[in-house]
This record gives structure tokens, sequence and C-alpha cells, in this order.
């Protein structure tokens, strides 16, 4: 028995997966040797890609080269494809983690700022925000953050992206298994996922955390409660005749009804159990996002439809705790938006435009990037669909896998979701579509990949992965923020500290300092969030380029005027040029001349000014605005 | 098996460590990051072990999935309950964690008493139910045709 144990821990490391080990190290000191050489102060409005050291080509490089060989051996190692694929991610998502000594994305520091409100009011407050209607990510934040003896969460959101994305190696390997007649197709979906996912919503936010949660009930449903199918559902049952379309109809019925992997065994104590922590983790999901949810119901509920799993409980319960969180817990939320929700029902028109078109403006090379990253998603759909339809020319389908892909796009036409429900969609859709895309280039059960498919597979790995370099870190120069702006930020917090009621929950408007910032994407509100208010150029004005290229301070200082507040503020920061630059193609020097002008009008002191920041105290308002 | 009650006693261990350090206040640094990663991993850990899963990759992401949720739930019903407090969230967790990891050692005392994953176990008498697809159409790797060179029940 001993023996046989030796023989197998041979097996499993035999000697070129040294080599491989090999290689994934010298792929990581490549790494570690761009990070040290990586300079984001000098980017261009191309993102990240645009500073990237040659270093990092070669480590990517490697890494892909690598992993294709070793997936494509007669006999791979799983540990040596972890590996890899640890280190990909290391790669891809953990640079803009470690060479950034805060947390990036301006969402990141507000979700901050909400719960350092739960630690100091010890209480949510629906109708302070929408977030507290959906607290659960929040409260368990503040729950960490005050355990763990932290004054705010901003330590745990700098380092939360890497951690989620390594985490989801797991669950996805997982899901792609339980899809999967042959294992190499679900290492290969969970490399193309990561080389694809441009998305970025793994930041410390809730749909980061949820989106983790959903897809190990995913994994769940599909690993320990596959229903193999085999067999029409009787809703899928295709009409007699001998008609074209009948016979469409006949072969999509077939298709479907196409046998799958089967679930591994379990005794019926760990079913029972299992589906358990499925229920835990959909009710954590419910209250912790408004979005995540009804994916999950979508796909949970379209895989039982299709006989693809035998939870047939989870769609009813979940759509339950759904319709009771929204009319008990979220009910502040529902009664002030329930019009305008009915009201984008069917508009996807204007879901297009505000998710693709309105998207399309800023600097040149923003508009390139923005243009691109459409291209890259339907690149990324389109070889996936190859991918199902080479499986289906072979006579075999992955029907739960393109349930996943599709069951996501439900919502496109109910919720326009602040004009991001495109990106949310390709973002919950992707597992499904990079398990399809692997199928391009692994097919079947038959396990001897051949030379030609790991050659293709490994040139698509490449150019999608320059691809998403481009895609994801596009938005990089805004998107990343310095030590300067959060010693300003501090600075800040600390000037109006005297003249805050930190206690008072909720404070009258006219005894709010007033905080004017040209654009919001400022590290600014991971404190106090609630006890200022704001006046942002960009929402305010009607034509807010023209009010910051010419300098028009006197119109912005009347609206100012108009508002009531006690003190007032201008804080102009780096990320809110670049922000205004990137996005609404202004001029390089037109915020400086926009702050510069404010000052000298005699309408501001400079209070605090460094290199990327500087705060103005507007003090000829001062008392005098007071209504 | 024997594995698992080492993890298990583990838990007990760090579940104690941490409700130590959660009351002295650990604040920045790496004693925070500690904190942290046992409050998000040790409840649910404690859980998924009662299962007897073999898997290490289904341990691991149902352990952080189930402790994730545990840490909303928890922190859930201390704001709407009125009784906020991190280090009360921090106790109800280490808690159940050292509820769960207990249980099964107490449970193995009392004769009669099994876990979720006995009755239907591997022949060896290990409690284990063996992580192999039901489904006849996979064929197994050792029958010389290509695939995982091991572990191959738990990573097809």
């Amino acid at each position: 028995m001993r023996g046989a144990v030796r023989t197998l821990r041979r097996d499993r490391w035999p000697i070129d997966s040294v080599v491989h080990v090999g290689v994934v190290a010298i792929a990581l000191a490549l790494w570690a040797q761009a990070l040290a050489s990586l300079d984001l102060r000098s980017m261009n409005d191309l993102g990240l890609i645009s500073v990237l050291p040659l270093e990092m080509a070669g480590a990517v490089g490697l890494l892909t080269a690598g992993f294709f060989l070793a997936l494509c051996r007669r006999q791979y190692v799983p540990g040596v494809l972890l590996l890899y694929l640890v280190a990909l991610v290391l790669a891809l998502y953990g640079t803009v983690v470690l060479v950034n000594e805060f947390p990036r994305i301006e969402a990141t520091w507000r979700h901050v700022g909400y719960i350092e409100y739960i630690m100091r009011n010890r209480q949510v407050d629906p109708l302070l925000n929408a977030y507290f209607n959906w607290p659960g990510f929040f409260a368990a934040g503040a729950l960490l953050t005050e355990a763990a003896g932290l004054e705010t969460a901003l330590s745990l959101a700098r380092w939360a992206p890497m951690a989620l994305d390594l985490l989801t190696i797991g669950p996805l390997l997982l899901l792609f298994l339980s899809l999967s007649d042959d294992a190499r197709a679900a290492w290969a979906g969970v490399w193309f996922y990561f080389v694809t996912a441009w998305v970025g919503q793994d930041y410390f936010s809730p749909q980061g955390w949820s989106f983790f949660l959903h897809l190990v009930v995913l994994a769940i449903a599909l690993r320990w409660f596959t229903g193999a199918g085999g067999a029409l559902p009787v809703w899928l049952v295709p009409p007699a005749g001998s008609g074209r379309v009948a016979s469409v109809l006949r072969a999509l019925a077939s298709w479907a009804a196409a046998p799958g992997p089967g679930a591994v065994e379990s005794t019926p104590q760990q079913r029972a159990a299992l589906a358990g922590i499925a229920i835990l983790l959909c009710a954590a999901l419910v209250s912790s996002h408004q979005l995540t949810p009804f994916i999950t119901l979508a796909s949970i509920a379209g895989l039982v439809a299709l006989q693809r799993c035998r939870l047939g409980g989870l769609p009813v319960l979940m759509s339950v705790l759904i319709g009771a969180w929204l009319a008990f817990m979220a009910i502040t939320f529902m009664r002030g938006h329930v019009e305008s929700l009915l009201a984008e029902i069917g508009r996807v028109d204007s879901v297009v435009q505000s998710s693709v078109a309105e998207r399309l403006s800023g600097s040149p090379e923003h508009v390139f990037i923005t243009r691109f990253r459409v291209v890259f998603t339907l690149a990324v759909c389109l070889l996936a669909a190859a991918g199902a339809v080479r499986r289906a020319l072979q006579g075999r389908s992955d029907v739960a896998a393109a349930a996943l892909a599709l069951a996501p796009f439900i919502v496109l036409p109910l919720q326009s979701y602040g004009g991001e429900v495109a990106l949310r969609v390709y973002f919950f859709a992707l597992p499904g579509i990079a398990f399809l895309l692997a199928r391009l280039f692994f097919p079947g059960a038959v396990l001897d990949a051949s030379r030609w498919e790991c050659s293709a597979a490994m040139a698509a790995s490449v150019v999608l992965t320059v691809g998403f370099l481009l895609a994801r870190y596009g938005n990089e120069r805004m998107d990343f923020f310095t030590a300067q702006e959060f010693e300003a930020m501090e600075e800040f917090h600390r000037l109006v500290d005297d003249g805050l009621r930190r206690d008072a929950p909720a404070e009258p408007q006219t005894d709010r300092t007033l905080v004017l910032l040209p654009s919001w994407n400022t590290p600014l509100r991971f404190e106090r969030e609630e006890l200022y208010r704001y006046y942002i150029v960009m929402a305010a004005q009607n034509r807010p380029i023209a009010v910051l290229s010419n300098a028009d301070i006197e119109t912005v200082l009347q609206d100012v005027a108009r508002t009531p507040h006690r003190e007032a503020y201008l804080i102009s920061t780096r990320s809110q040029k670049a922000h205004l630059e990137l996005l609404y193609g202004l001029a390089p020097s037109a915020l400086d001349a926009f702050t510069e002008a404010m000052e000298l009008s005699g309408a501001a002191t400079m209070v605090y000014r460094n290199r990327d920041a500087t705060i103005l105290h507007l003090q000829a308002l001062n008392g005098a605005v007071n209504q | 098996m024997r594995l698992i009650r080492v993890v298990q006693g583990a838990l007990v261990a760090v579940s104690v460590i941490t409700l130590a350090m959660v009351a002295a206040n650990p604040g920045e640094g790496w004693a925070a990051g500690i904190v942290v990663g046992t409050l998000v991993v040790c409840p649910g850990l404690a859980i998924v072990l009662l299962l007897g899963l073999r898997d290490p990759m289904a341990v691991v992401s149902l352990a952080v999935a189930t402790g994730l949720a545990l840490n909303v739930g928890v922190a859930q019903l201390l704001v709407y309950g009125g009784l906020w407090s991190g280090r009360l969230g921090a106790a109800v967790l280490m808690g159940i964690s050292l509820a769960c990891a207990l249980g099964p050692m107490v449970a193995q005392a009392v004769p009669g008493e099994s876990r979720i994953g006995e009755g239907q176990g591997t022949p060896d008498g290990g409690g284990d139910a063996p992580l192999r697809r039901a489904s006849p159409d996979v064929a197994p790797s050792s029958s010389g045709r290509a695939g995982a060179v091991a572990g191959e029940a738990d990573w097809r």
C-alpha cells in the first residue's frame, strides 16, 4: 500500500513537471522585474498596456506556452496546471494590486465609506443610500474590519480583488469539471475565463463578492445535483411534421436532450447538507446585491428546465427569498423606484444606447479602447459560438454551458442598470462563454488533443491576453490613486473635522460642509460619507465641459451660493483630471486653469496643495450663503 | 479521515487564538490579516468538513463561500437586531467554528453517532463516499487512455 502511494506520488510529479515548475518560477521572476520598473504616471489614455515593460510580455508568454504544453501532454498533472493558473491570475490581476499602494476605482472608496458608516453609527439607513437596502456585503465588511481592529476597510479593499480572483479558480474549475466529459476542456475553460474577463467587477464590491457566491451555487447545483439529460423535457417535445421549421426544432430538441456528464457520487446526507449550503449562499446573495440573485435564479431555473439540475425546489425558494427581501427589507428603495424600474422594461434600445453608444466618447485613445471592448466582446462570443457549433457537428452538446451563457441575457430587456447592464450580462455569462470557447479547441471525449488544436489554443490565448490587457485596463489612468491624493483627502477630513458633529447621523442640510468636485473620481468618500454635501460640476452643470474649459467660475460660484451649506471647499486632484480628459476629452491643462482661476478670483484661498491635489477654501461664500 | 480530524483540531486551536486576538484589538498589519482570514475561512471550513468531502478544491471553495455567507448573516442579524458589535460578531463566528469542529470529536466519544458522510462510505470503512462520476460514460484514466495522472476522482 505504501509502495503504491509512493509510486502515485512519483507519477504525480514526473520529471517534466519539475521543468514546468521552473518555467513558472522564471515567469514570476520576469513579472517581479516588470513590477519593479512599472511607472503608472507615464500611462497614456490606452491604459496600463502603454507602460507595461517587455518583461511582462515575456512572463505571460511563458505562462501561456507552458500551460498549453502541460495541458496537451498525454498525461497532464493537475497540480502543474493549477500552478500555471495561479501564476496567470497573479500576473494579469495582481499587477495593479501590487503596484498601487491604495485601492483602485473610486467606487471602492465609497464602499469603504459605507462600511465606516455602519461602524460609526451601528446601523444602516435605507433612506440615506440605496446600497443600505441590500447591506449584506457592507455589514460583513464592517464586522471583519472592526473585529480586526482596523480603522477603515481600506487595506481589505486593496487586497480583496486579488484574493477574490484567486478564489474564483476553485468554483470555476468545479463548475467546468461538472460540465465536461474531458477535463482538459475544463482546465482550458478556466484559463480562457481569466484572459477574457475584462469587465472589472472583482473590486471590493457587493457584486464581486456575490459573483463568487453565485459561482459556488452553480458548482453545487451541477456537481452534486446534475441531471444527466438524455430525455426531452416535456416543454421541448418538437412538433410532428416534415416542414423545415419542424425539422430545425427537432434538431434543436435533440441537441438539448443530449446526455451530459453525471453527478459525482454522494450520500443522501451529503446532498441534503450541500442543498442547505446552497440555500444559505442564496440567502446571502439576496441580501447583498440587487442584480446577482436574479442571474442566479435564471441560471438555476434554466438548468432545471433543461433537466440538467435536480435542485428543482431551489429556484422556487430563491424566488420567495427575493420577493420577501424586496417586499420587506428593501421596501424603502422599492417605494421610490418601482415606477422607474417598471418603465425600463422592454426598452432594449435605451439599454443598448446607455450601455454602448453613450460610452463612445472622450479622448481619441479612449474612444478606440471603448470600440475595441465591443469588438473584443463580440469576438469572444463568436469564438464560443464556434465552439458550440463544433461540438454540435460532432453530435455532442454542452447544453448546461449554453444555458449558463444565455441565462444572464434575461435581464437585458428588463433594466439598463445605470447604463451598465450589457457589461454585467457579459460578466455573468462569461463562465459559460469561456467554457464553450475552450470547446472550440478541446471538443471531445477524445482525450488526446492534437498538436494543431494545442497550437491554435495557445495562439488564441496570446491574442486574447493582449486584448484583455487593452480592454480591462484601458481606464487605468483614472482608476488608480496616488499616495499624494490620499494624503490630501486625509488633510481635508482633518481640516473640517472640528466642525463636524460626528455622532449626529442626520445633520440639517444647511449645517453641512459643501465639497465642490469638478468630477466624482476622487478618493474622498472613504469616511464620513454622509456628513458632507457634494456639488459635482460634471453632474450639476448642463454644459460641464464648457464650464471647466472656459474656467467659468462665476457660473459655478452662483450655483454653489444657491446650495445650502455651512462652508465650502473645492478639491481638485490628478485622478479627476484623468477622468475628465479620458471620458470627456477635456484639454490636459483645463482643470489646472479652472482651479487657478478660482484661486486668483479672490473667492477662494488655497489651504493645501501637493503634487496631485489642491484644496481651496471658498471663503468668500463662507457664512454669506447660509440659508 | 485522520487528516480531517487534524484539521478539526487545528480549527479549535485557531478559533480560540483568534478570539484572543480580537479581544486584544490587533490593528494594522499581519495580525489584522490573520483575523480577517480566520473569520472568513474557519466557520465555513468547520461546517464543510462535516460533509466528509474528499475533493480539496471543493472543500476550499465551499468553506470560503459558506464562511462569507455566515459573515453576512451574523453581521446583518447584529445590525438589524440593534446589537452591532464587530467583536460580538467575531465571537459568534468563532463559536460556530468551535461547535462544528468540536462536535465530531464529542460525537466520536459517544457510541452510535455518525457523521454526514458516513453510512454509504467506502469499503475500507473510511466513511467518505468516493467522488466518482455516477455516469458510466467517463472512462477512468487507469485504462491507459490519456487524462490526469493522479487525483483522478477529485479533479475530473
